[in-house]
């Protein structure tokens, strides 16, 4: 992407070249420009859209409060409704009927469009360090702006819900950075989110590589085919393993010269912090984003699918792709060397094995599972056919796998914890899938769609399938029953109930159930 | 720009305010008193009373005088509750139609609201005889605790007293808003409400730009003032009875008499150590012979009777210290509102259990209307930036599968809210959808509050499972309850059917709120009538006075003997039309016998 920035394309060009949404290439590009590493048109250097010089943002902590300042001189309140590079309402919803001026609109659509994909501390304008004081400032000024009560008479025509649901963001938003332990879980949740990401993703490169090495033709036949055999299998298995829903798109400094189904993008640390996404297929036009973003708002905001506000806005279920739709001349060019210096695994060949073997134990005992997998990785690369190798990067990997599906518990409980239950469902599901024997994850995908009133498809099998794991536990076959119920399966429901009762006949809940559906 | 006032509909009291000149002041009522008791009655003429002059005929009038009609409003007729009440009240409380609380007197019927309207439509009077003007906006007062059941009867109330009730707010909120209005207060703050028949303690944050947010609130609607009078009342009838045999409560004269006298007691010992409670011929035995009632009560009497009420209190500002995330250091400032706030007992536990002194800025028995009418001013004016952040008190939720209570809109959530769930039909063909909306923090919902059934009506005949509609559950500003639901496939919105509330239907408001009108009239009339009398009547008298001394200066002349002869056929008219209530002749009357009187001492004057 860096390559394309060349002062003449636009984001959307470029959006669509390197195949990334644009809010997500603008989330990078923000990124960058805070690093000093690209400058903004619309983005003035040093300092913050709207904001004077010296006030601006690193001083919502505080300084805003201090000065008094009210409403739409905040600080916080300037940064939240910094307008975005793209307008993402059409001219025809401004236009729509409401006592408001031009301006007070513009804000209320900026402010409704622009909630998705922030996170809470995004969302007020404020730093992820800012203290419980700025932190209140913004949400009390924010909120002058839009409680309904502020255009308290007034024919708000459509703006009024979309000022409400502003509102009720906005106040989520405040309820849990504004208190001490709730910010503290969410901090811990943002940052967990993160860096799972980021495991997953290393490791889907990694898992990808090793899948594509059992299955690729002999090295002389190396061109395109590796690229697209691997761009094949990491489809395939990234459709398998439900959706790291966001990637990390990194120049990792490759351990060895292996043809990477990923062309290199962006950004300095492998502990970058913005997530992009790599969207799979062909950009849409701008009218059909927007009104994919828009259809996503309308859904999410009818109350169930709530995400939590993280900056990664989780998508469930989009199978990502690993490989990047152009191959360049120049990559091609890469995996034509390496696929000479492959052929000639000799006695170097040998000593590079040992050493990766090494540094993979070492990684292990370091607890650096992710470096062991990778060393392993690249020693198989050079001897693919090697059983014990084989077996130590299957032993390494479920390791792996079963420390995310950790992580993604974690996650999923927290989510649990704040009531949104469309995200714990997907946090549940990558559980899930990390742990295929566990009834209970299985259990508590269906739980959470139930709860979300979601995909009651999805509930029927995963509850299914935590029967069949466990068909002594009447808390699976309970749930079952809910869930036919809820899809008007009475009389499955009822059969399910009276084989939970004869597990458990002490319980009132299962009792109370069977006579509602009798 | 028109003026809204703001009412604290108390249980015990009522008290009414409006901004001027952009401060909010009292506005005090006929009699010079800035609070007027919360009491209605009805005489043996048919005559409406409210207010002090209603209270002083309690005790004759005890079956027909209502009070603490707050305590009734919006509830249902089978709560514990209302049954308490209709045990230990001299008026008669009946079931109303709708499973509501009705109250009968002189054999008519009438619904709480249509009570609490006559105090309403009072206070209401009170404010336009002050303005000089009509009012029709009001912001109305109700313990924070209050459900949405008991708001929607307020409203309801508002209305029949022909008053648009552009918000309602709550009593603890609008203390907050009086305490900070017109001061950079940037502070936590805790308001402790106990009043008449309520106590509420909510946890506000208040900033220097005016934003006032409540962090959270708790409460009980029925623990108050009068609570701890009965304990007063029910110490005089054990007594009594040890002595005498005989149930005071037996007779409604008697009880309204105790009553009064419990009320009495129990403010003294607010300021001494020891009170007299002397009711000399209370009763009379089966002999006919007369009793008094006579007892000293010391104040450590009257905490051990009542210690248990305000412990009560204590435990609820803990829980909702609880809920707001807070510890008591936390709490910059202690606001104190509401009568019973002034029994030391009470202030002590208050300032033992915050470790501060309560804030002695504010007053307790106005500072609620004042901020209601602080509110009023803000939502109507354009350039006010001051903006309040309540919240709901009670969770919302709704019955699910195996009578379970599934939560939708949690307690404490800040309003105006909303949350949307999808519901579908579990049935071919089936055509409609029931729902059964509560309140309540039990996960067993018949242990919740009933708000109301609401039917979507008139569904599409598919399969089961394939209608989907979406229901969106909204509390407003004013902390009401609000139902809409969408088809989700057609975006047609879709109908609901309330039922099962304890609600008056729009027909019956309709209704009262004529017969509110009619009174009103015709009362205003009468006022009107009584001030042209009482002032020609004043005239009169002074002018019969100067009568002899003015003869006698004058009677020397023609021109004099003229004059007097005038003078007294106007005296003669004015007697008649007073008579007749002929009043806009007597308006006029009046302007015939100023002069007069003001020629008479013209003449007395100048020979004195």
């Amino acid at each position: 992407m860096l390559s394309r920035i060349d002062d003449a394309a636009s984001v959307e060009d470029i959006a669509m070249m390197v195949g990334l949404k644009l809010n997500d290439l603008m989330s990078i590009l923000d990124r960058l420009a805070d690093l000093g590493a690209v400058q903004l048109a619309w983005r003035p250097v040093k300092s913050r859209a709207g904001a004077s010089a010296p006030t601006s943002a690193a001083n919502s902590n505080g300084e805003g409060e201090r000065a008094g300042l009210k409403g739409e001189d905040h600080p916080a309140v300037q940064r939240a409704l910094a307008l975005p590079p793209i307008q993402l309402y059409t001219e025809g919803e401004l236009e729509e009927h409401g006592d408001l001026s031009e301006a007070q609109k513009r804000r209320v659509l900026v402010a409704f469009y622009g909630l998705e994909g922030k996170n809470y501390y995004q969302q007020l304008g404020v730093d992820q360090d800012a203290d419980k004081k700025a932190v209140r400032s913004a949400y009390f000024e924010l909120s002058r702006l839009f409680h309904p009560d502020s255009m308290f008479g007034k024919d708000l025509g459509t703006f009024k819900t979309k000022m409400e649901t502003v509102f009720k963001r906005l106040t989520e938003a405040y309820e849990v950075l504004g208190r001490s332990q709730r910010r503290k879980e969410y901090d811990e949740y943002l940052a967990s989110m993160v860096t799972t990401s980021v495991l997953q993703n290393r490791f889907d490169s990694v898992e990808s590589q090793v899948r594509a090495l059992s299955t690729a033709p002999p090295q002389h036949q190396r061109p395109q085919t590796p690229v697209a055999e691997a761009s094949a299998k990491s489809a395939a298995s990234s459709a398998g393993t439900p959706a790291p829903a966001a990637r990390v798109v990194h120049k990792t400094p490759p351990p060895q010269p292996q043809p990477q189904p990923t062309a290199a993008v962006v950004a300095a640390a492998p502990d970058q912090r913005r997530i992009s996404q790599v969207g799979q297929r062909p950009p849409a036009t701008l009218e059909e984003r927007k009104a994919q973003a828009r259809e996503r708002l309308r859904r999410s905001f009818a109350g169930s699918a709530s995400q939590v506000g993280s900056s990664s806005a989780a998508v469930p279920n989009r199978a990502a792709q690993q490989s990047q739709p152009i191959a360049t001349s120049a990559s091609s060019d890469r995996m034509r060397q390496t696929g000479a210096r492959q052929s000639s695994v000799g006695a170097g060949g040998i000593e590079a094995v040992l050493a990766h073997l090494r540094r993979a134990k070492d990684a292990e005992a370091a607890g650096d599972l992710l470096g062991a997998a990778a060393a392993l990785q690249a020693a198989l690369a050079l001897q693919p056919e090697h059983k014990d190798l084989q077996a130590q990067y299957e032993r390494v990997s479920s390791a792996v796998t079963r420390k995310l599906a950790e992580n993604y518990e974690k996650q999923a409980r927290y989510e649990e914890k704040q009531a949104k239950w469309a995200a714990a469902a997907t946090s549940w599901e990558r559980v899930s899938d990390g742990r295929p024997e566990s009834a209970e994850a299985s259990r508590a995908v269906a739980e959470s769609l139930l709860k979300a009133s979601g995909d009651m498809t999805k509930a029927q099998r995963y509850a299914t399938r935590a029967v069949d794991l466990a068909p002594h536990d009447p808390s699976n076959v309970v749930v079952l029953a809910r869930v036919f119920i809820a899809v008007g399966l009475r009389s499955q429901a009822r059969r399910e109930l009276e084989k939970a009762v004869k597990l458990d006949p002490q319980n009132a809940m299962i009792k109370d159930l069977l006579r509602e559906v009798r | 720009m028109e003026t809204v006032i703001g009412i604290d509909l108390g249980t015990t009291n009522s008290c009414v305010a409006v901004v001027e000149g952009g401060q909010p002041v009292v506005i005090a009522n006929r009699g010079g008193y800035k609070t007027t008791p919360s009491m209605v009655a009805i005489t043996e003429a048919g005559k409406r009373l409210v207010g002090h002059i209603a209270k002083r005929q309690a005790v004759t009038n005890a079956e027909h005088t209502v009070f603490a009609a707050k305590r009734l409003i919006g509830r249902k007729w089978e709560t514990q509750q209302v049954q308490n009440a209709v045990e230990n009240c001299p008026y008669s409380i009946v079931k109303g139609p709708h499973n509501d609380v009705r109250i009968q007197l002189r054999g008519k019927v009438y619904s709480v609201p249509e009570v609490s309207a006559m105090i309403l439509q009072e206070m209401k009077m009170i404010a336009e005889d002050y303005l000089g003007s009509a009012v029709e906006k009001a912001v109305v007062t109700v313990p924070a605790y209050f459900n949405d059941g008991q708001r929607q009867a307020t409203k309801d109330a508002g209305r029949i007293a022909g008053l648009d009730v552009i918000r309602i707010i709550n009593e603890p909120t609008a203390a907050a808003l009086a305490y900070g209005f017109g001061k950079t207060v940037d502070k936590t703050v805790a308001v402790y409400d106990l009043g008449g028949g309520t106590f509420d303690i909510s946890i506000l944050e208040i900033s220097g730009t005016g934003v006032f947010k409540v962090v959270s609130t708790a409460g009980d609607t029925f623990l108050g003032g009068e609570d701890f009078d009965l304990r007063i009342i029910q110490w005089l009838v054990d007594s009594f009875k040890d002595e005498h045999g005989i149930d005071l409560r037996e007779d409604r004269m008697a009880l309204q008499r105790l009553k009064d006298a419990a009320e009495k007691a129990k403010c003294e010992l607010s300021s001494v150590e020891q009170t007299e409670v002397n009711l000399p011929f209370i009763i009379s035995n089966a002999r006919n012979e007369a009793l008094h009632l006579q007892r000293v009560l010391g104040r450590p009497q009257l905490e051990e009777l009542t210690r248990d009420l305000v412990d009560r209190t204590i435990q609820t500002c803990e829980q909702t210290l609880e809920e707001a995330g807070l510890g008591k250091d936390e709490i910059e400032d202690v606001i104190l509102v509401g009568g019973m706030t002034r029994m030391p007992l009470v202030q002590s536990a208050v300032e033992q259990f915050f470790g501060r002194e309560p804030s002695k800025g504010v007053h307790p028995d106005e500072v609620v209307a004042l901020g209601a009418s602080i509110q009023g001013m803000a939502l109507t004016q354009e350039a006010s930036d001051m903006i309040l952040l309540d919240v709901t008190p009670h969770t919302l939720g709704i019955m699910v599968v195996g009578g379970y209570f599934e939560e939708l809109i949690p307690l404490n959530t800040t309003v105006p809210t909303s949350r949307s769930k999808v519901f579908t039909t579990v049935r071919d063909n089936q055509t409609a959808v029931k729902i059964l909306v509560m309140q309540g923090e039990s996960h067993r919902a018949d242990e919740n509050e009933l708000l109301g059934e609401f039917i979507l009506t008139g569904l599409r005949k598919a399969q089961a499972g394939q209608v989907e509609i979406e229901v969106t559950f909204e509390i407003n500003a004013d902390g009401i309850v609000s139902v809409h639901a969408k088809d989700l496939e057609t975006g047609q919105q879709q109908s609901i059917t309330v039922t099962a509330t304890s609600g008056l239907t729009v027909d019956e408001i309709q209704h009262m709120v004529t017969e509110a009108k009619d009174f009103a009239v015709a009362r205003r009339q009468s006022d009107e009538a009584e001030g042209a009398t009482q002032e020609a009547e004043k005239l009169i008298a002074q002018i019969e006075q100067l009568f002899p001394d003015v003869e006698q200066v004058v009677a020397g002349s023609d021109f004099g003997r003229d004059a007097i002869e005038k003078a007294r056929s106007v005296v003669d008219k004015a007697r008649m039309l007073i008579k007749a209530g002929r009043l806009e002749e007597l308006s006029e009357q009046i302007d015939a016998l100023a002069r007069t009187q003001r020629m008479f001492k013209g003449v007395v004057g100048k020979v004195g």
